[in-house]
């Protein structure tokens, strides 16, 4: 068999050898010697990061950026890289930069998360409303910041609007819970209170309704339905928490659950493990505030 | 002994006669026609063709007997940006490209129908009764399924198409069809575009698609060119996946993550690619509220970065991985799921039955909860309780090996079969009982298991598991440094086994301590994980070729000192043999068997033993060297002799007071 045709045969082989992130960063490496871009750098960036070695992954990304400043994935990568004192201000040009409504929308939700990063929560706010006005179509993520960010301030009743609004428009069951939850926070029941039962009469695990529930019967001022509520909750609960390895969700969950009951000492316990993981803090917000909150 | 050769001109003729009637098939498609989104009571049928046409699909319970009509004014068409559509395709396809998508409604539950697709009078499609598909059950009743699980194939070469023969082959002997086919991800190598997705995916396994809905996740090469938080791309083109929990589970508003059923097995996918991974991120939150709502006997979750992996990839390293592994492993097992399906790395790779695996690096002490093979003809089958119990054992396969080039970098403690073969899994599920095969590209079977589910099994980690029996342990991943000098309260800068820059059997270039300095090129280097060395089998970076032909390794890692530190103080930890120089940000801190000199020039160099523990050094009167914010460490190590028996180079910086 000629040896073209030997090629001809491997070829997809050849050019899908794919290899280890090690060497994959080998090979860039080799290239960017010899005749560096942007997208190179870029790319031995993603492969950095991958590795989690993030201080080489930002050295690469400001080198692609050295040779193509609006090259988009550099800059957007740069941007969320967490504690970059210059990312507002990339942001703030990769805005100006920006004439594509799409990119344009980008440009704001990276406003908006390296401010919500900084504690500025005004500038957050104000990026994520105009992106609410401005477009017909987002991510919903965006509200979910939103609302984040509206309970941080504690308008409870604005991030409710907020996220029934986005669940209107994108039926995702988070926007929903997520919508309930903001609504008890705000005090409402008449609308809430039908649809965990709903949802207690049919699920598996329980637990996150019967703590809603429980929320509810607080603000109607039913504290022996509330306290029966949490006490089921934190026995299905604990039946699926393994104390060694858990799963956060389920912290965060019996860590309300407490809270709610008035253990707090405990439910302390439960968010300094929530505080210690990599959980974003909307993962403990209205666990916080219980804690903080005078007493059921 | 006979021997066979390959007449070159004769493969070309038959690839070329095959091509042509390939051709003369599908004339006017660009994509023949393939089923989505299958429900109980409706079905998605998507095609392309390049320039417009006059689209009518017929259907029927018969192949001579399409029955029912399905007009133009009913079926979705997608276009080119240019064309100012309300649902345009990706800006790739070709302006000329015509996508079409038709939603049959009000069908009945597990019934075979035919169909076939019309340009107006035109019938497209062959009267041929593989050109067909099945509804699913009514979620929730009882039903077998059985379905196909592939994973990194697109590349459409042979080992792709080997793949998919076998298992056409394998189910037409045993004369049992699909009921649905898992993608785990990267189908279209080598960024998921549009001619890509058409050469690589539809093309190849054009015949099981037209009767056999895929349900995809998206991996790392399709990420280049599709996007998980807006759905856009080649590859939200290619797929219709439910948002709405068309097909059971939990609307998720997202194609990118989604869960379907079929009858009482509920299927989860993940997007592992470039999504929020972390428990507080949309798609984990969504992944809790589906598992708290399954009222399912069995649990498939797939997605595309494995947990557990050392084959092209580790599993130990790279961050996406990792995450997957820390934060929705736990989430998965405390709701009771029973078998994860990934791809990414280039093998086979399936665990026993396992629990609570969520350490890194990967150990198979306190996790493995039976440490046999599951097959019913060997060990026996796992066994669970009925229904879906938290933390009650769940079987991880690695099945990236769909048709890309294979390979392995070692082993996970708690893998029962590690295969380097290209070939894909066959699952069915009947009763209480799951069983899974895995098909080589040549038709063979090479490992099945199953897991039985009855009454209730309490499981708890076995003590001595009897792990894969390639697994080493390495002393340096998992024990603590054996120091008592380490002063009290002092915190990590750079952690044990750590990832440095390494340069290993070459000396730097430039003068002799420019590689020390911020700035520096390391572009020709490697990165590896600490320690360092060989001969002593504790080293998680290994030089094999170091004895006899090299003295010196180079190792240099950039650390950040907090903006907040007040008199900072330093100290290095380190295990070494025999002899290391110590930089900060150009200057030498420190110098331990050294005689004179540095680099290639170093000479004088004495004896010293690692023995598995680690020294530690204050670093002195370094302050004037140090800044806040981003530092660089510079190590070298040197062997007293080329023909020694072992080297070793573990440093940790420590921060030990400010």
């Amino acid at each position: 068999m000629s040896r073209n045709l030997i090629l001809f045969l491997l070829l997809p082989q050849i050019l899908f050898a794919h290899h280890d992130v090690q060497t994959t960063i080998l090979e860039l490496s080799k290239k960017i010697e010899t005749r560096p871009t942007a997208e190179l750098f870029y790319q031995r960036a993603l492969e950095y990061r991958a590795l989690r070695n993030a201080l080489l992954a930002e050295e690469d990304l400001r080198a692609a950026l050295k040779l193509d400043p609006n090259h988009r994935g550099a800059l957007t990568a740069l941007i969320l890289v967490p504690e970059n004192p210059q990312a507002m201000e990339l942001a703030e040009s990769f805005l100006a930069a920006s004439a594509d409504p799409q990119h344009q929308l980008e440009a704001l939700y990276l406003i908006a998360q390296v401010a919500e990063r900084s504690g500025d929560f005004q500038v957050a706010l104000s990026s994520c409303a105009k992106i609410e006005e401005s477009f017909s179509k987002f991510p919903s993520e965006i509200s979910l910041l939103h609302s984040r960010l509206l309970l941080s301030e504690k308008k409870a009743d604005k991030a409710a609007e907020v996220l029934k609004k986005a669940y209107e428009k994108h039926q995702s069951v988070v926007l929903r819970n997520a919508w309930i939850d903001a609504s008890l926070s705000a005090g409402e029941t008449t609308i809430t209170l039908p649809l965990i039962e709903d949802e207690i009469s049919s699920s598996r695990f329980r637990a996150s309704w019967w703590i809603r529930r429980a929320r509810a019967s607080l603000i109607l001022k039913r504290p022996q339905e509330a306290r029966a509520d949490l006490n089921a909750a934190l026995l299905e609960l604990n039946s699926r928490i393994q104390p060694d390895r858990p799963d956060l969700t389920l912290i965060a969950d019996r860590g309300l659950a407490l809270a709610l009951l008035g253990s707090k000492a405990l439910a302390r316990r439960d968010l300094e493990q929530l505080k210690a993981s990599t959980l974003s803090k909307s993962a403990y917000i209205i666990l916080s505030s219980e804690i903080e909150a005078p007493g059921h | 002994m006979k021997s066979y050769s390959i007449n070159p001109m004769r493969y070309f003729l038959i690839a070329f006669l095959c091509c042509l009637t390939a051709h003369a098939d599908s004339t006017r498609f660009v994509r023949a026609p393939y089923l989505q989104l299958a429900t109980h009571d409706s079905i998605r049928i998507v095609w392309r063709t390049s320039g417009s046409s006059d689209p009518h699909v017929r259907f029927g319970s018969a192949v001579q007997n399409l029955t029912h009509h399905v007009a133009k004014e009913k079926i979705l068409t997608r276009q080119h940006p240019s064309a100012g559509q309300a649902h345009p395709l990706f800006k790739d396809a070709p302006v000329d490209t015509y996508q079409f998508e038709v939603t049959i409604t009000g069908l009945k539950p597990s019934e075979t129908y035919y169909y076939a697709i019309y340009d107006g009078e035109t019938r497209l499609t062959p009267e041929d009764a593989s050109y067909r598909f099945k509804t699913h059950p009514v979620p929730g009743t009882e039903a077998p399924v059985y379905f196909w699980v592939v994973g990194d194939s697109g590349t459409g070469g042979k080992d792709q198409a080997a793949v998919h023969t076998a298992m056409v082959e394998h189910n037409q002997k045993k004369g049992k069809p699909l009921d649905l086919y898992i993608h785990v991800g990267d189908m279209a190598y080598q960024s998921g575009t549009n001619q890509e997705f058409s050469d690589r995916f539809f093309q190849m396994y054009e015949p099981t698609l037209r009767n056999t809905v895929c349900w995809a996740s998206m991996g790392n090469h399709e990420g280049r060119t599709s996007k998980g938080s807006t759905g856009v791309g080649p590859y939200y083109d290619a797929y219709i996946c439910p948002t709405q929990a068309e097909a059971g589970g939990l609307a998720s508003g997202k194609e990118a993550f989604y869960s379907f059923d079929y009858g009482r097995t509920h299927f989860i996918c993940l997007d592992s690619h470039d999504l929020d991974r972390r428990p507080s991120g949309e798609m984990a939150q969504w992944l809790k509220a589906d598992l708290e709502k399954t009222q399912a006997d069995f649990l498939i979750v797939y997605f595309h970065h494995p947990p557990y992996t050392k084959g092209s990839h580790d599993s130990d390293l790279e961050g996406q991985l990792i995450e997957m592994r820390e934060h929705i492993m736990p989430i998965l097992e405390s709701g009771g799921v029973d078998l994860v399906f990934t791809g990414h790395s280039h093998i086979y790779e399936r665990s026993m039955l396992i629990d609570g695996a969520y350490h890194t690096p990967s150990i198979g002490d306190g996790v493995v909860l039976d440490d046999g093979d599951g097959d019913p003809a060997g060990d026996g089958p796992y066994l669970k309780s009925e229904g879906l119990q938290p933390n009650n054992g769940t079987v991880s396969i690695v099945t990236g090996h769909g048709g890309t080039r294979n390979s392995r970098k070692g082993t996970i403690p708690f893998m029962k079969r590690i295969i380097v073969e290209h070939g894909s899994c066959l699952i069915s599920i009947s009763g209480n009982t799951l069983t899974g095969q895995m098909l080589n590209s040549q038709g063979v079977i090479r490992d099945t298991f199953s897991i039985v589910k009855k009454g209730t099994v309490k499981h708890a980690p076995l003590e001595n598991p009897k792990l894969h029996p390639d697994y080493r342990p390495n002393p340096s991943k998992t024990a603590a440094p054996k120091t008592s000098a380490i002063p009290k309260g002092s915190m990590p800068l750079i952690d044990q086994g750590a990832n440095w820059s390494y340069l290993a059997g070459a000396h730097p270039d430039g003068k002799p301590i420019a590689w020390t300095t911020p700035g520096f090129n390391l572009s020709s280097w490697k990165i590896g994980k600490a320690g360092f060395g060989y001969g002593d089998d504790d080293d998680a970076t290994t030089f094999p070729k170091m004895k006899g032909s090299f003295q010196s390794v180079y190792l240099r890692s950039n650390f950040t000192l907090p903006l907040d530190a007040k008199d900072p103080q330093l100290g290095l930890a380190i295990s070494y043999d025999d002899a290391f120089i110590a930089y900060i940000n150009g200057h030498e801190v420190l110098r331990k068997g050294v005689g004179k000199g540095r680099g290639k020039k170093a000479s004088n160099v004495g004896l010293h033993e690692a023995d598995g523990k680690f020294d530690f050094f204050p670093l002195k009167e370094i302050s004037e060297f140090l800044k806040p914010g981003k530092n660089v460490i510079a190590i070298e190590g040197h062997n007293a002799e080329i023909n020694s028996s072992d080297f070793s180079l573990h440093p940790i910086l420590l921060l030990t007071k400010g």
